[in-house]
């Protein structure tokens, strides 16, 4: 919905103006409004310099330097000034030298309007450009909100065309990670059949190849929850929390060695029983640990443990790695999403890993948090809670 | 040692034991025959270790006589690991079940790693010896752990004395990297029947810099004391400068950093401890080294430099390869860069998703997906003489990669060990 409040605030998107889709839809509306040219600029603040707008009348290329931040830091003004909804009055000289400042408008008739408009999550200013617009005032309020109604559409469509684009990378990520693992496979199997590795080593190495194709055959089946989109817990049972972690340390050790990372784990010498789906939440814990492996820092070590805490079992990953940055809480939970840093220190990811786990974990009726050490700030937990009970399958019968 | 602060204020009864401990160790050590080209660990290492310690009290660590003295005894014992008698342990823990008994490589490995832990036979074996001396059954324990803990240790699981003198000994004992371990004249003479790993590690102590306190050591007050070590340089060729500045610092900070001595040391003594490499005064010295410097980076064989940030995997697929070529890892293009700059690599191997280790940029690199491609670029315009292979598990687009001039070969994973073997063999023949 369109209110002046969402118009304020900027929200983090992706660049529209190569989508000739939205260009279509300006146009017509330009046309349809016997308009001169207008401006659709999506808004964010954040990521300043790179967003920018889409134009028709002027020509292809997007403002873009210190210019356009003039431009941009104007609208703000103009915006906080007079919150939307609001047409603009004409002639406003102001405006049109900063635009003039952007793009040669000599052969323009000097008569501006604009409006900001939003949809539910983005926000974008129209700003138009007509020889009569003081008389045009009420159709383009109506207008407006058919472009309103046509973004939000076209945010729709965005937003299922980012998901595609997310698994995709995802399905290529794992395609690398399958290659990698299979060349380790074949290369351990080939020394051995070759004769160059022997007696106990030999075993070991084929051990080594065992964990290898266990590590290919996790990643498949963590696809499989990620892609299911009515995923839910399908074989319940009670299970011992300390063996899950076992088996994830088992799996991980590997990967853990490779960074002389040391895997702790062993706080409780009692069972924690738990009830899940023990295949998917030993799944979301591995993630957890194969996350502290790669961003963790090296020759350090990663302690995995489980405990229960007021009806509810907590299961917890924590590493010395880098602070986790309060404007990444949220958004690290969400589909596709990945850190600068995360780009940086392992460049394979696709960014689905923790929106996998916190889709098993709320499919157990549970929550997923992460956060850095109060006193050391390289102190990084990353933790989840379930029932320690069957509340879900109680929930349903009811 | 007997010159430092930390032994002048050791008090008389306990310089008693003191000295009686440090002698044993010394000659223990110094006269015990081990690895032929092992750095020295002997009465000199422990020189240097006590007098890291003193510069880093002069430096504004405040210690108290008691922890003084069990400091300074556990700095003398703490090697004593690498020369006990090895007879009662099993062949097995030893060997690893690998079929070469008569191989020292695995004698040696199994010393480098668990030396920490024989402290605990030096200890059984001379206690009445301890006892006599003065220490009674709680201080003896108490040196034995304040040494294990010297290494591997984890400090966070150690109380007390342990634990803040355990993080004291390990720094000092990790920032001896001292030229006077590793005798210049002996390197010189003996480099070329030394093997290439023991060859590095001598070169890297000779061409170290003396910490030096107001020197490359300096000390901060404001706003919290900080001691700065400044790590310093001087290799036989300027362009490896960078490399040896980073394998110098980089078991210094894990110390530091990853296992949590500059924590213990802020919690003990609120004295920060930072490590840093110093271009500056780092410079090329000694045109005689440059043989030796080969030498520890190629071990004298064609080169190959493995760049993928997941080295490990890729281990086995160069088995057969190392018996013929010396092979080293990179897992980010800045690593690469280092070793490239540093070492003459024949024969670059690079993977296309890699870090680039803060070099460059996400859009400099399509998100990364090609900063092995990017890296390539690098290498053709500043190192033509290396070959160039990329094998690559991508899934990507590869296109900009395959419109590089001059690359030996692009080969995608999984492929057949010997299929691969035969093309390296190929470009290198």
């Amino acid at each position: 919905m369109f209110c002046h409040e969402n118009a304020l605030k900027p929200s983090i998107t992706d660049p529209i103006s190569v989508d000739p889709f939205i260009r279509y839809v300006l146009n017509d509306f330009l046309l349809e409004n016997e308009l001169q040219a207008g401006i659709l600029c999506e808004w964010n603040e954040d990521r300043c310099g790179i967003d920018y707008v889409v134009i028709e009348g002027f020509p292809e290329s997007p403002f873009i330097g210190s210019r356009q931040e003039s431009l941009k830091h104007f609208i703000v003004q103009c915006l906080e000034c007079y919150p939307a909804p609001h047409l603009h009055s004409a002639m406003r000289s102001d405006l049109w030298s900063e635009i003039a400042a952007v793009h040669d408008l000599s052969s323009w008739q000097s008569k501006t309007a604009f409006l900001p408009v939003s949809s539910s999550t983005r926000n974008y200013v129209l700003i138009l450009f007509s020889e009569s617009t003081i008389s045009m005032k009420e159709q383009l309020y109506c207008s407006c909100s058919e472009v309103v109604e046509t973004i939000s559409q076209l945010r729709d469509m965005h937003s299922i065309k980012h998901k595609l684009r997310v698994m995709e990378l995802y399905v290529r990520e794992i395609g690398h990670d399958i290659a990698s693992s299979v060349q380790a496979i074949i290369s351990k199997l080939n020394a051995v059949s070759r004769g160059y590795i022997t007696g106990r080593l030999a075993n070991e190495k084929i051990k080594e190849a065992e964990e290898e194709i266990m590590s290919t055959y996790r990643i498949a089946d963590t696809l499989g929850i990620t892609v299911d989109p009515d995923y839910n817990i399908g074989n319940g049972k009670e299970f011992d929390a300390r063996e899950v972690i076992a088996r994830t340390v088992s799996l991980c050790k590997s990967e853990a060695e490779e960074r002389h990372i040391d895997l702790r784990t062993g706080r409780s010498t009692a069972p924690i029983f738990v009830w899940g789906d023990e295949k998917a939440i030993q799944s979301a814990l591995t993630q957890y640990v194969i996350n502290a492996i790669k961003y963790g820092k090296g020759s350090s070590y990663i302690n995995i443990y489980a405990r229960k805490k007021d009806k509810q079992v907590e299961f917890i990953v924590q590493d010395i790695g880098e602070p986790i940055e309060d404007i990444d809480k949220a958004a690290m939970w969400e589909f596709g999403w990945r850190g600068d840093r995360a780009k940086e220190y392992h460049v394979n990811g696709s960014g689905i890993g923790l929106f996998t786990v916190k889709k098993i974990v709320q499919a157990h009726g549970g929550i997923c948090e992460a956060y850095s050490d109060e006193e050391n700030k390289h102190i990084v937990t990353f933790s989840f809670s379930i029932p320690e009970k069957d509340i879900i399958r109680k929930m349903q019968l009811l | 040692m007997k010159t430092t602060k930390l032994y002048s204020m050791i008090i008389k009864k306990h310089k008693s034991i003191l000295d009686a401990v440090y002698n044993y160790s010394c000659e223990l050590l110094d006269h015990t025959p081990r690895f032929q080209y092992f750095t020295l660990h002997g009465s000199k290492h422990i020189d240097n270790v006590v007098s890291n310690i003193d510069i880093m009290m002069n430096a504004g660590i405040e210690l108290t006589e008691d922890q003084a003295f069990f400091l300074t005894c556990s700095a003398c014992i703490h090697d004593l690991g690498m020369v006990i008698p090895l007879k009662d342990y099993l062949s097995n823990d030893i060997f690893q079940g690998r079929p070469q008994p008569a191989e020292p490589t695995n004698v040696e490995k199994l010393i480098r790693d668990y030396h920490h832990e024989l402290i605990y036979s030096y200890i059984e074996n001379k206690f009445d010896f301890l006892m006599k001396l003065g220490l009674s059954p709680s201080d003896c324990s108490i040196l034995r752990d304040i040494a294990k803990s010297h290494r591997r240790v984890n400090l966070s699981e150690t109380f007390g004395f342990v634990r803040c003198l355990g993080a004291l000994l390990r720094l000092a004992d990790e920032l001896d990297i001292s030229p006077s371990r590793a005798p210049a004249s002996v390197l010189i003479d003996h480099y070329e029947e030394m093997d290439s790993t023991s060859c590095w590690h001598w070169l890297k102590h000779n061409i170290s810099e003396d910490w030096r306190l107001g020197h490359n050591v300096i000390v901060q007050s404001n706003p919290t004391k900080t001691v700065k070590f400044l790590l310093a340089v001087h290799p036989p060729r300027k362009s490896s400068i960078p490399y040896w500045l980073t394998q110098l610092r980089r078991p210094i900070a894990r110390v530091l950093f990853d296992e949590g001595v500059s924590r213990e040391i802020a919690r003990q003594w609120n004295v920060s401890i930072e490590i840093e490499s110093s271009q500056d005064m780092s410079s090329c010295v000694g045109q005689e080294l440059i043989p030796i410097e080969q030498k520890a980076l190629s071990a004298n064989r064609k080169l190959i430099l493995v760049i993928d940030d997941e080295s490990r995997k890729m281990e086995d697929l160069f088995l057969v390869l190392m018996g013929k070529y010396h092979i080293i890892y990179s897992s980010n293009a800045k690593d690469a860069l280092e070793k490239l700059a540093a070492a003459p690599v024949d024969l670059a191997i690079v993977d296309l998703q890699i870090g680039s280790g803060f070099i460059w940029s996400a859009s400099e690199t399509h998100d990364f997906k090609l900063t092995g491609a990017v890296l390539c670029k690098t290498i053709l315009e500043k190192y033509p003489k290396t070959k160039i292979g990329i094998l690559t598990g991508s899934r990507h687009d590869l296109a900009e990669a395959e419109s590089l001039d001059g690359l030996a070969f692009l080969l995608r994973k999984p492929i057949n060990p010997e299929d691969f073997e035969k093309e390296v063999i190929n470009v290198l023949s």
